[in-house]
């Protein structure tokens, strides 16, 4: 990912209508880079999947250009695009053995005779499924069916594979692995990977880069632990993960932080990545793993316990703080001797440095 | 068995009893009518006993034919007669004649007979006759059969093809699967870009299309095949838009033509190629051709080895379906073909309605049901995707 290589893969302004009005994607610029694993997270309808469909060549661009390679590739047909390409139902072909599957892309790429066997032994090799080499993709569990999906769109060795929520369909347990496994196949086989995908915690566990859809715009682009930890907007912070959203008015800007006003009176502290004028309507996003229980020195507040629930790694505490609104905390285990019943006194405190500040009106701004 | 079986047995129960009683008795009886042979028995009991006695070689002795003109002598009804008469002529011209006169001069034959009733008719005195009522009186026969295939028994017993001007069964069947294997491809070259092109809609588009699709199958066969028989017919728009086009200067003759056969047979089939299919291929998610060609399938690639093969299923049940019917087909052909454009259909009403043949008709109806069997069996065999069923 460095500046002066020239990156494998440039959308150029690209917009997207399919009747002329609605743009789906719009002014998308976005680079990918050799050997990357770039993920485009999002809400349904946020236009990742549109994205992914342009590059792959099922979709055009209505305006702007997809550069592949230094080439221009807009209309150049998927087939002669040389991408390796796993959907979210597999699209295994049925009447086809899971051999005659692997076979097939090195078929269309005329690969000789002994070659397409060495390559499709050593790809079922890969999958640890050689023993059902011979079998058609129905008599295959989902987690199987998902990993001969793979060995396909990677045993003609593409320039790049493009992942469209393949994951979307197997239980927790095999996705988990599965996430493992696609990430370790990256890493030894240095492959390309743009994978879109709505699990904002797949993301984070398998991407060197996360691009945030939403609304036909990318909200922001960067590693995992950027866009989680420094939102550039409300939506972003809301969408990564979970969040205490507070309504608050902008006041005056104190050293490194900005003071608010909630509607209650109360102060709060928090960081306003965009300039706040003092008077602006605002949102005050918290997480609550950021939340303490006990005093504090910045936006520290009474309230009483509401709900206690147990999430197996760690407890979720519910405070209704009358001058703030109500504020869920993350407890580890391992503080659970602090850990209060419904009904009892309590105060919260978190960093002014753990806040984040939006305009209220800026749900999806760029 | 369980309560839950013991309920899905009774449900069926009114279904099994219909397919019982309109469909296997039918069909048993049909097939037993094409062996039956009661007639001789029925007409000349004693003849059958006393030629039951007989050897076969040579001429018969006076009992034969003393039980013979007895058997003509006793007052019956003339049903059962015009039933051997009929039945006889049919094996052998000139037979209705022959019996008709010996049953007339019969009370005034006196004995012995073997002499009074050869002066009577010189052929009484021939083994050829009596073999031929010894071969019938056996209440079982494979004539009707055997002529089905053109073929017959000769009073000695050995199987021999029969007159080449009396032939016309075999190459009747040879045509009625001729033209339902052409009804079908046709069917099947126009119904899978159209059952396609339907897939790809949605939406209002696709509900108009289908009422297309269907309002042609609501109406009735007969109804359809009239239509066609208009639109083809000399003076019908056809020939009269070609006319006043300056394309033609005299009508063409295509009503009671092979061409308007197939015309008509296609057009009512076609909804069930479509159907069928249609359903198959509507089944089929886009990412399996995107999956092709992202592997690097170039687009007649993509058909021919990804969509054809999965789209087979639909091929095979509608194109099954279109054959089967065709090769019963009576009324279209009847209404828009020539003579020379009848399938077996076409004799199984001649024999039923006109001649009075049920045997024939039976046996005609019986090898039609084997050999449609013999040919879906075959084509099962041989037509990928239809005995592995739809998947995916």
């Amino acid at each position: 990912m460095t500046a002066d290589t020239a990156p494998l893969v440039v959308f150029d302004g690209v917009h997207k209508s399919y009747d002329g009005k609605v743009q789906v994607v719009k002014d998308l610029h976005l680079r990918i880079d050799e050997g990357e694993f770039l993920t485009l997270l999002g809400p349904s309808g946020s236009g990742k999947t549109t994205t992914l469909m342009m590059l792959a060549g099922f979709e055009e661009p209505s305006a702007g250009d997809i550069i592949f390679d230094g080439r221009r590739i807009n209309n150049m047909p998927t087939y002669k695009r040389n991408f390796g390409m796993v959907f979210q139902n597999y699209a295994l072909f049925p009447h086809m053995t899971v051999a005659e599957n692997l076979a097939f892309p090195l078929r269309m790429h005329r690969f000789a005779k002994p070659e397409i066997a060495g390559r499709v032994k050593r790809a079922l090799d890969m999958i640890r499924l050689d023993s059902v080499a011979d079998r058609r993709p129905i008599q295959l569990s989902g987690g199987q069916q998902q990993r001969v999906a793979l060995a396909r769109a990677l045993v003609f060795e593409p320039r790049m594979v493009l992942m469209d929520e393949p994951l979307g369909a197997l239980d927790k347990q095999l996705r988990d692995h599965m996430q493992l496994e696609i990430r370790e196949l990256h890493e030894r086989l240095g492959l390309t990977v743009l994978y879109v995908t709505h699990d904002q915690s797949e993301a984070m566990t398998m991407s060197d880069r996360v691009a945030i859809f939403n609304d036909g715009l990318v909200q922001q682009i960067g590693p995992p632990d950027m866009v989680y930890d420094k939102p550039q907007n409300a939506f972003v912070a809301r969408f990564m993960g979970e969040n205490n959203v507070l309504s608050a008015v902008a006041g005056q800007v104190d050293g490194v932080s900005l003071r608010l006003r909630t509607p209650a009176g109360a102060e709060l502290l928090a960081q306003a990545p965009d300039k706040l004028a003092a008077g602006v309507a605002s949102q005050v996003l918290v997480r609550p793993e950021q939340v303490a229980l006990g005093t504090g020195k910045d936006n520290c507040f009474s309230g009483v316990v509401a709900d206690v629930i147990y999430h197996g790694n760690h407890l979720r505490v519910v405070v209704d703080v009358p001058q703030v609104g109500r504020i869920t905390a993350h407890l580890a285990k391992s503080e659970c001797h602090l850990c209060p019943s419904e009904g009892d006194g309590v105060q919260v405190n978190w960093p002014a440095t753990a806040a984040v500040a939006f305009p209220a009106d800026s749900e999806t701004g760029a | 068995m369980d309560r839950n079986s013991r309920l899905g047995i009774l449900l069926i129960a009114p279904l099994l009893l219909l397919m019982l009683v309109g469909f296997v008795l039918p069909i048993g009886a049909t097939a037993f009518k094409a062996f039956a042979n009661p007639e001789v028995s029925a007409a000349l009991p004693r003849t059958t006993v006393a030629l039951d006695r007989w050897t076969g070689e040579g001429m018969p002795d006076e009992a034969v034919f003393a039980a013979f003109v007895e058997d003509l002598q006793s007052p019956q009804d003339n049903r059962t007669f015009g039933a051997l008469i009929r039945r006889m002529n049919f094996e052998q011209s000139g037979m209705r004649s022959r019996l008709s006169g010996a049953r007339r001069a019969a009370p005034d034959l006196e004995a012995p007979y073997s002499v009074s009733l050869i002066e009577l008719d010189p052929a009484w005195g021939t083994p050829d006759i009596w073999q031929l009522l010894r071969t019938h009186s056996n209440p079982y026969t494979a004539t009707y059969m055997l002529r089905s295939m053109d073929l017959r028994i000769e009073p000695a017993g050995n199987i021999v093809a029969v007159d080449p001007n009396m032939a016309v069964f075999r190459e009747l069947f040879v045509r009625t699967f001729v033209i339902s294997i052409w009804v079908t491809v046709f069917a099947v070259l126009l119904g899978y870009p159209t059952a396609w092109y339907l897939s790809t809609l949605s939406g209002r588009a696709e509900s108009f299309a289908l009422l297309c699709v269907l309002v042609p199958f609501w109406i009735s066969i007969l109804v359809r095949s009239t239509a066609w028989f208009i639109i083809l017919q000399r003076e019908g728009p056809i020939n009269a838009a070609l006319l006043f086009a300056g394309l033609i200067d005299t009508p063409q003759a295509i009503i009671f033509t092979r061409s308007a056969v197939y015309i008509a047979m296609v057009h009512v089939l076609l909804p069930f190629l479509i159907l069928p299919l249609l359903s198959v291929m509507k089944r089929i998610r886009p990412e399996y051709v995107r999956a092709a060609a992202s592997l690097g399938a170039r687009p007649w690639q993509q058909f021919l080895l990804v969509y054809l093969p999965m789209t087979m299923p639909g091929v095979a049940a509608g194109a099954l379906m279109v054959l089967m019917l065709s090769v019963g087909f009576y009324i279209t052909p009847v209404l828009v073909g020539g003579l020379q454009d009848q399938m077996v259909s076409y004799y199984i009403a001649y024999f039923t309605n006109t001649s009075i043949n049920l045997g024939m008709a039976a046996a005609l109806s019986l090898l039609l049901l084997l050999l449609t069997g013999l040919l879906v069996a075959v084509a099962s065999r041989f037509m990928p995707g239809l005995s592995t069923g739809p998947r995916g």
